[in-house]
């Protein structure tokens, strides 16, 4: 909150300063044959990979939330900037100049002057039969990104797809397919995105303007089923800001007249109304753009537009991702991408030991505490990042117990939640106060209306509508397998006596139950999508989102969220959030408990990889020098 | 977008970690992450470490740790009441069990949770099934009466030195080694709140009386859990367990119980027949191991 506003005072004052230095900088650059990438701000740090853009083992945990938080709010500034601007031409300029310094708007783009940060260039000379890197991770839910909706899948996404913009490893937007950041104008309304020419589809059919709109009526379309049979489709949390979204979704409309192609490479997106955030949401698989021909074939076959494209899948097992040569930034480094999935993931640390794998996320583990000793060998290796996350418990307000607000606070008072960071995570995840993960622009830091207090907690079972907890109806915990579960059932064991059963899924059976809201209490979690509080708030608790399956309906809430859209002053705007998270956490439609750290091993020779605190990582800059 | 929860913290911390096991002292116990599970809270521990010194042990520098004692206040049968460790659960195990047996213990059972929430790794470590323990109920309190009493009379006891000595000569002459009371247990035992034990005497023809047996139970809110239930060797098979049985039965009613459970070993025939006879049914639901691994012959009890 501090480290903000100073950012966000320089700005305001220094306007004119910015804007010069954004004319002035692409320039400068021109003028000197600005053709090197490591002359660019963005380039000359993705080149130092493991050692500097990222905190390595040897620095704190303060550390790197201190430069979170910091990335956090630049990723913001402009974004505050652009709103009280006074004309139109100001709110151009500031977001284009602030989020990609080098970007020389207007010019053709060069690979290496992109708003994309270009590939990093190599130290030495690469060996092209080398250019495999295998890893594990979760399973994938699906390959469409209208339907994704999880870390897990949203990184294959990010790798066989892409979109108009995009996240930098600051979390930044910059421009992708969009050739430069779009114009804005009707009172910040009007999006108007020129599209990259000659950009292709791995097919080698060119994405053009219609392609998007496709896309974008495909996502919002009622008729398309999620696998899991929900209705409720992610358009409905991401994309309602533009004008007709609503109505398409709600199957009163063909297509969305919000959307409209001008020419070939030249796309006009409608808002509603002024929100600075959009952008950043855009960034989402939600709006990534996919082939219409390829589509209507379904998605055993991938044609997407990303760095990599699918050759082989098979669930639970493995995942195998190969170069696409026809990728619009040239194509990346790496030939294969091999992602070991299911019982092939587990023991990832072993395989890493084994060199079986070139990177592995550790946890909180051994191989952290033997990392995290500066002398050690695996030192150099550990790569410590934030996240912008949140692993919380849910209540189902719809189903008893929890339609009864007294309980639910009770259930929330009772979990000791710095003792479960220190007892069962070693210290190495945040405990949660609030919903909003430190560093994301809104995070307060207070302590929250439900603090640990199990007299508090008795007493408020005996004020609810049961009177004891011996009158409490059987309770059912749901996760995806997550050892804090018993810790939860013991703890509701301690305090009210009750024996809690809990029932653990695999990922996609506990998706469909949650989208059916037919889970009684559960436990999740939310990464963000982009750094604003509206997507923690509004995704997990607004009344219309696809993702609030703890059925948490508050007028007032909707209320305090709608005023901070309307706010054009950001710190405004944040102190409506903070007061709609406030009330939220009182109502405890869900109770968080910790913000993740994430420990990830990488292998000296994997280069050029960024690890966000935003989860997602792209392998676009990614090459193995041995 | 939705995020899984991590399982990895769990199930790798603690892996590898090169381990040294030394003796739990009572000052160390606050160092200990006691979780939510744990039988003991701090000020708990470090007496029951006090009472049951070098029987509990820690991995250096770890919270991982080991607690131990008597099994039933016996001075030869040790027990492994709690383990709370990731990965050192089978040198914390071989340590306290070769402790247990450099203190002539002859065997050592597992705790009830300890085998609950750890059988695979017991089953590997050598450990056995030793008995099989079964539970029985009876929902009502109706007795039908005796044709014939045997000739004992039933006496309070009043924990006299004379009653002491012959509950204990009865006790041991009437079960097998392993359900033999210590006096320590007898203490504890017939200290604790709503129990009430008899002993049964015999008139012998020269005017002295003989201990025969003996019954103890607990009273609960309307239940009474049947604890004991003894007969000399010389006489089982004569009525006098149904006896005190009917005797037990009576007195628990007119306490107010109104339905009676005991459990039983499944090997012990005779005495399941005695209380199906009396209208009990057996709860298998309720039922279990008791685990343990011998450190000497087992003839050696």
């Amino acid at each position: 909150m501090k480290l903000y506003s100073l950012v966000f005072t320089f700005n305001k004052k220094n306007c004119l300063i910015l804007a010069l230095l954004a004319l002035l900088l692409p320039l400068l650059l021109t003028a000197c044959g600005g053709e090197d990438p490591t002359a660019t701000p963005t380039t000359a740090v993705s080149d130092t990979t493991a050692s500097t853009a990222q905190t390595t083992a040897a620095q704190t945990t303060t550390a790197t939330t201190s430069s979170t938080a910091s990335s956090g709010t630049t990723a913001a500034a402009p974004t505050a900037a652009v709103s009280p601007g006074s004309t139109t031409s100001a709110a151009q300029t500031a977001p284009a100049a602030t989020s990609t310094p080098a970007d020389p708007a207007g010019t053709p783009f060069a690979v290496s002057t992109a708003g994309v940060p270009a590939s990093p260039t190599p130290t030495g000379a690469l060996n092209p039969d080398q250019q495999i890197l295998n890893m594990a991770g979760p399973d994938v839910n699906t390959f469409d990104p209208a339907l994704s909706s999880d870390t897990g899948t949203s990184f294959v996404m990010r790798q066989l797809y892409s979109g108009l913009v995009t996240l930098d490893k600051n979390l930044n937007v910059v421009p992708d397919l969009a050739a430069k950041m779009p114009d804005l104008s009707a009172g910040s309304t009007l999006y108007t995105f020129k599209l990259r020419e000659g950009a292709k589809f791995q097919s080698g059919k060119e994405i053009t303007a219609e392609d998007f709109k496709y896309s974008f009526e495909r996502a919002s379309d009622p008729k398309l089923i999620a696998p899991d049979g929900a209705s409720a489709l992610p358009a409905a949390n991401y994309m309602t800001d533009i004008v007709g979204v609503r109505e398409k979704l709600d199957g009163k409309a063909n297509d969305i007249s919000g959307v409209q192609v001008k020419d070939k490479y030249t796309l006009e997106i409608k808002l509603t109304a002024a929100r600075p955030q959009f952008l950043a949401k855009l960034t989402y698989n939600v709006f990534f753009v996919v082939n219409k021909d390829a589509v209507s074939k379904g998605f055993e076959q991938v044609d997407g537009s990303g760095p990599f494209k699918l050759l082989e899948y098979k669930r639970d097992q493995f995942l195998k991702l190969g170069r696409n040569d026809n990728f619009y930034l040239g194509a990346p480094r790496l030939s294969q991408v091999n992602l070991a999935l299911g019982a092939n993931a587990a023991n990832s640390t072993v395989l890493y030991d084994q060199g079986k794998l070139d990177l592995a996320g550790v946890g909180a583990s051994a191989e952290v505490e033997r990392a995290l000793d500066p002398g050690g060998t695996l030192n150099k290796e550990l790569v410590v990042k934030p996240q912008l996350n949140l692993f919380y418990l849910a209540f189902n307000t719809h189903a008893r117990p929890f339609d009864d607000i007294k309980v639910r606070q009770a259930f929330s008072l009772v979990v000791d939640r710095p003792r479960i960071a220190r007892a069962m995570f070693e210290n190495k995840v945040k405990p949660a106060s609030g919903i909003l993960p430190p560093g994301l622009p809104g995070y307060t830091g207070n302590p929250g209306p439900l603090s640990y207090d199990i007299g508090k907690a008795r007493d408020l079972i005996a004020q609810s509508s049961y009177r004891s907890p011996a009158n409490l109806p059987h309770i059912t915990l749901y996760s995806t397998g997550d050892p804090l579960a018993g810790v939860l059932q013991a703890t509701y064991k301690e305090a009210f006596g009750i024996n809690l059963e809990v029932r653990n899924y695999d990922l996609r059976e506990f998706q469909s139950g949650l989208s059916q809201k037919q889970f009684q209490m559960y436990l999740y979690g939310w990464t963000a999508d982009y750094p604003d509080p509206e997507n923690f708030l509004r995704s997990l608790l607004g009344n219309s989102s696809p993702y609030n399956e703890s059925g948490y309906n508050s007028n007032q809430f909707e209320d305090l969220m709608k005023q901070g859209d309307q706010q054009t002053d950001m710190n405004r705007r944040l102190e409506y959030y903070a007061q709609a998270e406030r009330l939220a956490l009182g109502d405890a439609p869900l109770l968080p408990i910790y913000h993740e750290v994430s420990y990830t091993l990488v292998k000296p020779y994997v280069r050029g990889l960024e690890i966000t605190p935003a989860g997602v990582w792209s392998l676009k800059d990614v090459y193995i020098l041995r | 977008m939705f995020d899984q929860l991590r399982q990895r913290f769990f199930t790798e911390a603690g892996r590898n970690k090169p381990a040294r096991v030394e003796p739990l002292l009572p000052s160390q116990v606050g160092e200990l992450n006691l979780n939510w599970t744990s039988h003991f809270n701090t000020p708990a521990l470090r007496e029951h470490i006090e009472e049951f010194s070098g029987l509990s042990l820690r991995v250096s520098g770890h919270s991982d740790y080991i607690i131990g004692d008597n099994w039933r206040r016996r001075r030869e049968i040790g027990q492994i009441t709690e383990t709370r460790t990731r990965y050192q659960r089978l040198l914390l195990v071989d340590q306290l069990v070769a402790e247990f047996a450099r203190r002539n213990y002859k065997l050592v059972i597992l705790g009830h949770d300890e085998q609950n929430d750890h059988q695979e790794f017991y089953t590997d470590a050598g450990f056995e099934q030793l008995e099989r323990i079964v539970y029985y109920e009876k929902s009502d309190m109706r007795i039908l009466p005796l044709a014939e009493f045997p000739p004992v009379s039933m006496e309070t006891y009043r924990h006299t030195p004379a009653q002491v000595n012959d509950l204990l000569a009865v006790d041991n002459a009437a079960f097998p080694w392993l359900w033999w009371n210590s006096q320590a247990e007898l203490n504890f035992y017939q200290a604790q709140e709503g129990v009430t034990i008899y002993l049964a005497y015999r008139k012998m023809p020269d005017g002295t009386r003989q201990p025969v047996g003996y019954f103890g139970f607990t009273l609960y809110d309307r239940w009474a859990h049947l604890d004991r239930l003894a007969v000399v060797p010389g006489l089982q098979g004569q009525r006098v367990g149904a006896y005190q049985l009917g005797y037990a039965i009576g007195l628990m009613e007119r306490r107010g119980a109104q339905r009676v459970t005991l459990s039983t070993q499944l090997n012990n025939t005779r005495s399941q027949a005695l209380y199906e006879g009396f209208g009990f049914h057996r709860v298998k639901s309720l039922e279990y191991s008791l685990v343990g691994k011998w450190l000497h012959s087992p003839s050696a009890g």
